[in-house]
């Protein structure tokens, strides 16, 4: 073979290597037929182009494109002022619906940021390529910290700028427990005063009372009662609320004919 | 040296334009040297991917970002310097003892009784193919280098072939392959001017031409680790 | 078929070639100061090459290292993660790509200026024995000294990579210095001490096997060093990886009888 052909072999053999290491990149991808969807946001923490989008946890696509529209408004009059163009492969499309929500997500060591959309009913319509979504914008977790902040300093001042009040309620609380304390000693000495003796034989002879009325409904009779109603009431359980009402609803109006 | 390299710049541009010469050159930078650098590539990026895992494991306690990071290695630094460094040895010599031996034996004077210009005809060709050449293999070495990789983690890791390739995603970029062929230019501008310099100086006799030869391979290494750095400062300031 | 049979030729020729030097260097007596010579002049050929090299690769090596841990916010670990891939890895396939460039192919280069120009039969003539008189100590000057250029090109590379965190990452050198006993520990010595051992022995016996064998005039010369470069190269690589296998394994199997 001459010189030149197998020199002209390798440049080919080197482009196409280089063309199989674009499309693994994801550079080029002219087999696979993705579609489109833009997604508005007002805070995007950290989303990058190129970030991974993935439904149900798998990754199906990435955001292509990032643009700031300062004037956009969803159809609702949202104002929205963020859009992502994210491009989906086409065997996920059919799980995505119209009540699919878009969050932005964190996974791995470093926390790398990926576009999560969650699988929508089967009930809703699809989307059409090209279409506006509203994605739920992501907690602030910066923002709810600087808030906790403002919170923790607000308590700090409150609690600063009323400090005598503060230990005057303390004190009072203080003598509070002591008055309770004395009471209660007192109290545990009036138990030896008559009075509730007499309170406590009352207390005695109702007790007995009560008992001889229990003793009654320990009779035979009663506990035949008992099973009658366990047995009604283990064959109404299956029967649904509906179904018992109109039983009742019979029952009243044959008790309204007799 | 800064004068050869001007002439032979120069003389790129400069008919007569040698072709069959500049093949014939490719053709031995490239396509005998292709099974020598494919074979050592895959071998040094298994020992990346196992040192890598070692380091991974000591310091974070977790090799799961281990693709991503010996991926970036070897596009960025790996591939592309052990391609040249090789080449360093096996053309940089080759050409100096050519150059050298044609010296000696008084062939190059007789090229320049005959008026060829012994730069347009020796070193334009050798250094068009030598940075074409090294271009080519440093994308063919790249490759086979991450394909080795892959096939290591598979092995010593449990990483499929997909986990690989989405741990890249996360750090590698496309243009870090340009990157690297841009390396391998510069690399490949770098040997055969060494070489046909020590050629062009070699002395009389055995003992010249070893000398020649060996200052090339030494000179050329520590001319690619300097540019290498050089070009890798630049690019840092670009990712 | 006829390149395989070549190549595993090449391979046998080494091989015996390092088992004669082996038996010359166990049954004979070596002159002492022959060999201090050869680690003198070793040295002292390579000690520039050496330093620059791994100045600048421990500058590469930080930059890098510097770019990736960026990502993970932990500079901290610059300085312990750049020197202990230098110290296991990087330093001593430097210092053996250096050597075999500048000794190897100088060595070769002189041997085979000997074996053309007739000095060795010479000798031979003389009645004493070349391997003993001129290979023998070459071997071990080349193997001894390695390992002082090792030392020599990792100090360099700290020394690079301290430069460039202060410039490139802006990690100081107290900070850089303070981590790196934290990752480089003496097993990571060890393994590169071993490495550079080894590759010096590869280059040692390829460059002077080829010096040695050494046909056919000035041409023949300038063929042996180019051969003799890309042999060492290859070898260096292959055993780099097979040094780096087998460390694994002796590792294991250490982890497995302590624990």
């Amino acid at each position: 073979m001459k010189a030149e052909t197998k020199v002209g072999i390798l440049g080919v053999f080197c482009i196409v290597l280089l063309t199989v290491f674009a499309y693994l990149m994801g550079v080029i991808s002219p087999f696979s037929n993705t579609k489109e969807l833009f997604v508005a946001y007002n805070y995007a923490g950290g989303i990058e182009e190129g970030s991974p989008v993935r439904v149900m946890g798998i990754k199906v696509g990435k955001v292509k494109e990032i643009t700031f529209d300062p004037s956009f408004k969803m159809p609702n009059g949202e104002e929205a002022k963020l859009r992502l163009k994210i491009s989906i492969d086409k065997k996920a499309w059919s799980s995505i619906r119209k009540d699919s929500k878009f969050f932005i997500n964190l996974a791995g060591v470093i926390g790398e940021k990926f576009l999560e959309i969650s699988a929508g009913s089967v009930d809703t319509g699809e989307f059409s390529n090209g279409d506006y979504v509203r994605g739920e914008d992501p907690p602030r977790i910066d923002q709810l910290i600087s808030q906790g902040y403002g919170l923790a300093g607000k308590l700090l001042e409150v609690v600063e700028k009323n400090k005598g009040s503060v230990t005057s309620v303390i004190t009072q609380l203080d003598h509070l427990a002591t008055n309770v304390n004395k009471t209660l000693v007192l109290l545990d000495k009036a138990t030896k005063n008559r009075e509730v003796a007499k309170l406590l034989d009352n207390a005695i002879k109702i007790s007995d009372d009560l008992a001889y009325l229990t003793n009654g409904m320990r009779s035979k009779k009663a506990e035949e009662t008992y099973e009658l109603m366990h047995k009604l009431l283990f064959r109404l359980e299956p029967m649904d609320g509906p179904a018992i009402k109109k039983f009742f609803q019979q029952e009243g109006i044959k008790a309204h004919l007799f | 040296m800064i004068s050869l390299f001007t002439e032979t710049f120069l003389g790129v541009f400069r008919p007569p334009f040698r072709k069959k010469e500049f093949f014939q050159q490719l053709h031995f930078v490239a396509n005998t040297s292709l099974a020598i650098i494919v074979f050592c590539v895959s071998f040094a990026a298994i020992v990346t991917i196992l040192e890598s895992s070692f380091h991974m494991k000591l310091v974070i306690q977790n090799d799961s970002m281990v693709p991503g990071f010996a991926a970036v290695l070897i596009l960025r630094e790996l591939a592309a310097i052990v391609t040249a460094l090789l080449l360093a040895s096996r053309i940089g010599a080759g050409y100096a003892a050519e150059i050298g031996s044609m010296q000696i034996t008084e062939q190059i004077d007789a090229l320049k009784m005959l008026g060829i210009d012994p730069i347009n005809y020796l070193v334009v060709p050798r250094f068009l193919a030598s940075i074409a050449g090294t271009m080519m293999l440093t994308v063919i070495a790249n490759v086979f280098c991450l394909l080795s990789a892959i096939l290591v983690s598979q092995l010593y890791l449990g990483f499929t072939f997909g986990m690989f390739i989405s741990s890249m995603h996360r750090f590698v970029h496309f243009q870090d392959i340009i990157f690297s062929m841009i390396k391998g230019a510069c690399f490949g501008a770098v040997i055969p001017i060494v070489a046909s310099y020590f050629g062009f100086n070699c002395k009389q006799g055995a003992e010249g031409v070893g000398h020649a030869t060996t200052n090339t391979v030494v000179l050329a290494s520590i001319g690619i680790i300097v540019v290498d750095f050089i070009l890798s400062y630049t690019f840092s300031h670009i990712y | 078929m006829k390149f395989l049979a070549e190549i595993f030729g090449e391979l046998g020729g080494t091989l015996l070639f390092l088992k004669t030097i082996m038996t010359t260097l166990v049954n004979k007596k070596i002159r002492r100061s022959d060999v201090f010579t050869q680690i003198w002049s070793v040295i002292i050929a390579s000690f520039p090459t050496t330093a620059m090299a791994g100045f600048f690769v421990g500058a590469i090596m930080t930059v890098q290292f510097a770019l990736l841990m960026n990502e993970f916010g932990a500079l901290g670990y610059l300085g312990g993660l750049s020197t202990s891939a230098t110290v296991r890895e990087i330093g001593p396939l430097l210092i053996a790509f250096m050597l075999s460039g500048k000794v190897g192919a100088f060595t070769s280069a002189e041997l085979g200026t000997m074996r053309v120009t007739e000095q060795i039969d010479a000798i031979r003539c003389l009645g004493s024995d070349p391997l003993q008189e001129i290979i023998v100590p070459r071997f071990i000057g080349i193997v001894i000294a390695s390992f002082f250029l090792l030392g020599f090109g990792l100090i360099m590379s700290i020394f690079g990579g301290m430069i460039l965190g202060d410039i490139f990452a802006g990690v100081n050198f107290q900070e850089y210095l303070r981590h790196i006993p934290t990752v480089v520990n003496p097993v990571s010595i060890l393994f590169g001490t071993v490495k550079c051992g080894s590759f010096a022995v590869v280059t040692a016996t390829v460059s002077t096997y080829k010096g040695f064998t050494t046909t056919g005039g000035a041409k023949g010369v300038g063929k042996a060093v180019v051969s003799t470069s890309v042999m060492t190269m290859i070898l260096i690589v292959l055993m780099d990886w097979f040094t780096s296998f087998i460390g694994d394994i002796v590792l294991q199997i250490a982890r497995g009888y302590r624990s």
